[in-house]
């Protein structure tokens, strides 16, 4: 901090300054956004024409603005009267012309803390606490945001690999696809969102990430614990928000195992819109060495992976107007599906998924439209039983309005999904729900409570809850440190998907009923402090939660194959830390989980698969001069992978996994330019994240990215 | 299969007589201890209960639950992880027990000892798809097993001596789709399913046996006209054998259409011919079969694809024909087995003990297992915790 004031203290702040670096931000998720536009506001009332920002920071006149984009709700900030006291909040006197002026706008169906002034929208910050990786602010819940600039510099060139980056994530992959776990959640569990667009295919509950290109990302943002209100049913264990962020960059990367990847993204403003494009195309042999262990033998084989190559080509479409935002996405990969490391039976198999993302929004005198569909298609080839080729397509489409009454937000909407699928599989059903909620925030805590009432397929009214308060029960302000304390409780619901219906009853002619799940309690204990110290800021939070569910949805062997059942009560109690110090040079951060997830049903007492007991990972960033040098360290303790009774014969074992990256950032007029090696799993750890499917050991990347500054 | 005389084959065929019938499950009985003990002195003995349950579980956390004949204590003898065993069936011979995963399980041939909880496993040749594998000889830490491969079309026979490397050889060109193998009279047995197990499973024609003499390369071929099944399997009593097959069904798309349903057949090895040929009831799918200790076939079956609700038979060895009346106000061609509120039970993979007692294993939610034992006039009488994912029992 004192260094940073440096140029204040010389009194360079009293220079005179005619603009300020105005960065947006989504106020709840802290995301930057791009596509805001920003008009200044004349003396005698009128408005100027409105500039549309094609990046989430921009250079602005100081002077009273005012901010607006579509699906959020408008603010006024006068500049003028921040700059000309040239103090950020906390008193210290900055110079302007080093200053970052962030706004938070506020989606309509969120209230808007009261104001006290016309600049109270915007934060001033010294250019050099300006985090990269601001954490999402929810009232009493763990949340916690990556920027996918960030991740680059880290090494990181997909967004398989954000995810992986993200605290209190587990990822698990067994044939190509991402899918996450959060919370002792199953990935069934977690819902992911793209700019608020479910990812989750109705037909398997399933979420896979890794073909969205990372060129066409902003950040990631995990939320852990149920969201009735915010992502509806389906999220029982907690959420992670991807979003988009156009931009003009280029990014190619090299490395291990055949990987090549290009990708690059490009914006433009032109009929009152920013207009933006992305494209990518990767491919990968993944042909690397494995132990299989489960050979006759007895002792480890050292094995090649074969048949595990994959490419993956996607575009992205999108414009951002001043009440109109459309967005498309589309993407289609191949891959090998290779079976498990001692089954050679599937090793000619192939995949082909292809997924259709269009989503619109429209806004208006403060209520917003949100339409989407959703296309999700895969065909499986088995060149040796071609009899067996097998194709499913799922749909799903949504629409809601969203807006508020006075301090009462109001949403509505109404879906349908449906799948077919070889084998004369068909399913499909409607949506419909309703939430409100309640919200107060002020300097000192907030209270947010809502309710929901989903109405999916013919499962009758589903109705959840939740209620969170939280409060500042220590402020200095002078050293920035307070202690935070707050609770939640939510209900939550998850319905059977379409696949789930189908094989509950195995026979087809009589539908074995399969009933919702139902968090019945979700609770939450949560206390941060944060402080500015002589290191750097700190920051701890520190959570015990649990989690009662009714009625699980698992799959078990019946009588003819496997179907879904309800068994039984699924309860998690554990706790959840994470400390964040951000000295100048870089960022320290570790994070810590003990779950205890756990089915009974009957006299069996189940460990929810793949959930290990105690998990953690920390990272280290130190940046100078433009080299950034980074380690992610994950640790996965023991992890059950059957669904029976805790036996350490069916468990993974612990497994530590680092990733070391070294970057340099070098800016040529107004273009930045990165270049980034990085070794992942470094160690080069043995291990599999899906029994019997090996994960890669130690690779390499090499990666350029060209990023056009505004 | 289930061979009772590994240690020597008895003359039994003149018991098959009706008026031997009743003599049939005391010789049955004490046959089974000649085998295990080499003991001469079966006929004075009475029927006894048997020396222990295993069950196999085939899914979550495949294994062995070996259980007593009472209590209800239990032990495991673990397989390993669920992608590398899919078996679901097994063979218990003497106190060997042997199963097999299939190509989408990486082809593996397990070996346990229910005595010391040892178990062995060893690969099998790759893409083979085995089938039913069967102890040949086996004494002193010394075996020799052979097993069906399905997509191979072969026997495969494997020794094994200690912990030493296994060594084999294989029989080649022993039908489309061999799913189970017996040896009599100097020659190889293979029973061959006639399906196209490579691809589909569909089938192509009738069950065959095909017989391949230990010398010469001739093959004799018995096809069982009208029974059909992917999984065909054997019982050999002296001369004959008891070869049964689930059927013949569509499952590729809905509505599921039976074709055909199992059946049950003996047939003459001295003469090479079928002597009787036994449809299971109208609309049921399956025919898994296995011997009781009292002498009778138990069949496990579906009564029908609409429910899938597994159903037992009871069969007698010299007919064929089907024990109804159990209890004796049943009307059903299946055992009516019911618990202690009269409720029925539905349970499969069932098999009678000395004492009449069928034993059979029933999937409760979260797949939790249970052992339950009827009496004789099929009332249930002992329920027991046995594992998850039970798919097979056996009676030691």
């Amino acid at each position: 901090m004192a260094i940073s004031m440096l140029p204040a203290l010389l009194g360079l702040a009293l220079a005179p300054v005619d603009s300020v670096t105005l960065c947006v931000e989504d106020a709840l998720t802290r995301a930057p956004m791009v596509g805001a536009q920003v008009a200044v506001l004349a003396e005698r009332g009128g408005i100027g024409p409105w500039r549309i920002l094609a990046a989430s920071c921009a250079r602005v006149p100081i002077g009273a603005l005012q901010i607006r984009r579509v699906g959020y709700r408008a603010r006024t900030m006068d500049l003028a009267a921040t700059t000309a006291h040239g103090e950020s909040p906390t008193g210290s006197t900055v110079d302007a012309r080093e200053t970052v002026a962030v706004v938070a706008l506020w989606p309509i169906s969120q209230r808007q803390p009261a104001a006290s002034g016309p600049d109270s929208a915007a934060q001033l910050l010294p250019t050099q606490r300006v985090q990269a990786t601001a954490d999402a602010q929810r009232a009493s819940r763990v949340a916690v945001s990556m920027d996918v600039a960030a991740a680059r510099a880290q090494g990181i060139g997909t967004t398989s690999g954000l995810l992986a980056a993200l605290p209190f994530a587990s990822l698990r992959s067994a044939r190509g696809e991402t899918g996450v776990s959060v919370r002792g959640a199953r990935r069934e569990q977690v819902a992911i969102t793209l700019d608020g667009m479910p990812l989750n295919d109705p037909a398997t509950g399933l979420a896979d990430v890794s073909d969205l290109p990372l060129s066409s990302l902003g950040s990631a943002n995990i939320v852990l614990g149920a969201d009735p209100l915010g992502a509806g049913p389906g999220a029982s264990g907690g959420v992670v928000a991807l979003n988009s962020a156009p931009q003009r960059s280029a990014s190619a990367r090299v490395g291990a195992f055949g990987e090549e990847l290009v990708e690059g993204a490009w914006h433009t403003v032109g009929a009152g819109a920013l207009w933006h494009a992305s494209a990518s195309h990767r491919r990968a042999e993944n042909d690397f060495t494995f132990d299989n262990d489960a050979s006759a033998s007895g002792a480890p084989l050292r094995e090649r992976r074969v048949n595990n190559d994959e490419q993956r080509s996607t575009v992205a479409l999108g414009s951002t107007g001043a009440q109109v935002q459309l967005s498309a996405f589309a993407s289609t990969g191949e891959r090998g599906m290779v079976g498990p490391a001692n089954v050679r039976a599937y090793d000619a198999d192939r995949s082909r998924s292809t997924r259709v993302l269009v989503r619109g929004q429209f806004t208006r005198d403060g209520v917003q439209a949100v339409s989407g569909v959703r296309i999700f298609s895969l065909h499986y080839r088995d060149p040796s039983r071609p009899s067996l080729d097998a194709t499913a397509r799922a749909i799903a489409g949504d629409t809601d309005v969203r807006g508020r009454w006075h301090d009462v937000g109001l949403r509505a909407g109404v879906g349908a999904d449906g799948v077919r699928a070889s084998g004369g599989i068909a399913q499909s059903r409607g949506r419909a729900f309703a939430v409100t909620n309640y919200e107060r925030r002020s300097s000192r805590g907030s209270l947010d409570v809502g309710g929901r009432v989903d109405a999916i397929g013919t499962f009758g009214a589903l109705p959840s809850f939740s209620l969170a308060l939280e409060r500042v029960v220590l402020a200095h302000e002078a050293r920035e440190a307070s202690l935070t304390v707050g609770a939640r409780i939510a209900q939550a619901v998850r319905v059977p998907t379409l696949y789930d219906l189908y094989f509950s009853s195995p026979q087809r002619l009589f539908v074995r009923m399969l009933r919702p799940e139902r968090v019945l309690l979700d609770a939450e204990l949560q206390t941060r402090v944060e402080s500015a110290t002589s290191l750097g800021r700190v920051s701890l939070q520190g959570s015990v939660v649990a989690r009662q569910t009714r009625d699980a949805i698992v799959w078990f062997p019946g009588n003819f194959g496997w179907s879904p059942a309800n068994v039984g009560m699924e309860r998690l109690s554990g706790a959840e830390a994470r400390v964040r110090l951000q000295p100048r040079w870089g960022e320290v951060s570790s994070w810590f989980t003990v779950y205890d997830a756990m089915l009974t049903s009957g006299a069996l007492r189940i460990p929810t698969p793949y959930v290990s007991r105690v998990a953690g990972g920390g990272q280290l960033q130190a940046r100078l001069r433009g080299v950034n040098v980074s380690t992610l360290l994950r640790v996965m303790g023991p992890r059950p992978y059957t669904a029976g009774p805790r036996n350490p014969a069916f468990e993974l074992p612990t497994v530590t996994l680092c990733d070391v990256a070294l970057s340099h950032r070098v800016t040529l007029s107004a273009t930045e330019m990165l270049v980034s090696l990085s070794l992942e799993n470094a160690t080069d750890a043995r291990w599999q994240s899906v029994r019997g499917f090996p994960s890669p050991g130690r690779g390499w990347a090499i990666s350029t990215t060209l990023r056009h500054l505004p | 299969m289930h061979r009772l005389f590994t240690c020597g084959t008895l003359p039994l065929t003149p018991l098959f007589g009706r008026r031997s019938r009743r003599l049939l499950p005391l010789l049955l009985a004490g046959a089974t201890v000649v085998t295990a003990c080499g003991d001469d002195s079966v006929l004075v003995e009475p029927p006894q209960p048997a020396r222990g349950i295993v069950v196999l579980d085939g899914f979550i956390q495949p294994g062995l639950t070996l259980l007593a004949d009472s209590g209800s204590s239990s032990s495991r003898v673990l397989f390993g992880a669920p992608t590398e065993f899919d078996a679901g069936a097994f063979t218990l011979e003497r106190d060997t027990v042997l199963a097999t995963s299939s190509r989408a399980a990486g082809d593996l041939l397990y070996i346990a000892d229910v005595r010391t909880g040892g178990m062995r496993r060893l690969q099998l040749p790759t893409r083979s798809n085995p089938s039913r594998a069967r102890l040949l000889r086996g004494s002193g830490g010394q075996a020799l097993v052979g097993v069906a491969l399905r997509d191979s079309g072969a026997i495969a026979l494997v020794s094994v001596s200690g912990t030493n490397v296994p060594s084999s050889t294989r029989i080649p060109n022993a039908g489309l789709c061999p799913t189970d193998f017996f040896q009599y009279d100097n020659a190889t047995w293979v029973v061959d399913a006639n399906a196209n197990c490579r691809v589909n499973y569909a089938l192509v024609g009738d069950v065959r046996l095909i017989r391949i003499p230990n010398t010469g390369t001739t093959r004799d071929t018995v096809v069982i006209t009208g029974m059909r099944g992917s999984g065909a399997g054997a019982i050999v009593i002296g001369d004959v054998a008891y070869v049964s097959a689930g059927g013949d069904a569509n499952f590729s798309s809905f509505p599921y259409v039976l074709n055909r349903s199992g059946s049950i057949a003996r047939v003459d090895l001295r003469n090479r011919r079928v002597l009787q040929l036994r449809s299971m009831p109208t609309g049921t799918y399956g025919g898994s079969a296995k011997i009781g200790l009292d002498g009778f076939l138990y069949v496990s079956l579906f009564q029908d694809l609409a429910n899938f609700r597994s159903r037992i038979m009871k069969v007698r060895m010299d007919d064929l024909s089907f024990v109804s009346g159990v209890p004796a106000s049943a009307t059903t061609s299946w055992l009516s087995l019911i618990d202690a509120t009269g409720t029925a039970v539905s349970c499969g993979s069932g098999q009678a003990d000395a004492l009449g007692r069928v034993h059979c294993i029933a999937n409760g939610a979260a797949s939790a297992t249970s052992l339950i034992v009827f009496d004789p006039a099929g009332r249930e009488m002992r329920r027991v915790a046995a594992g998850q994912g039970g798919v097979d029992l056996s009676l030691r």
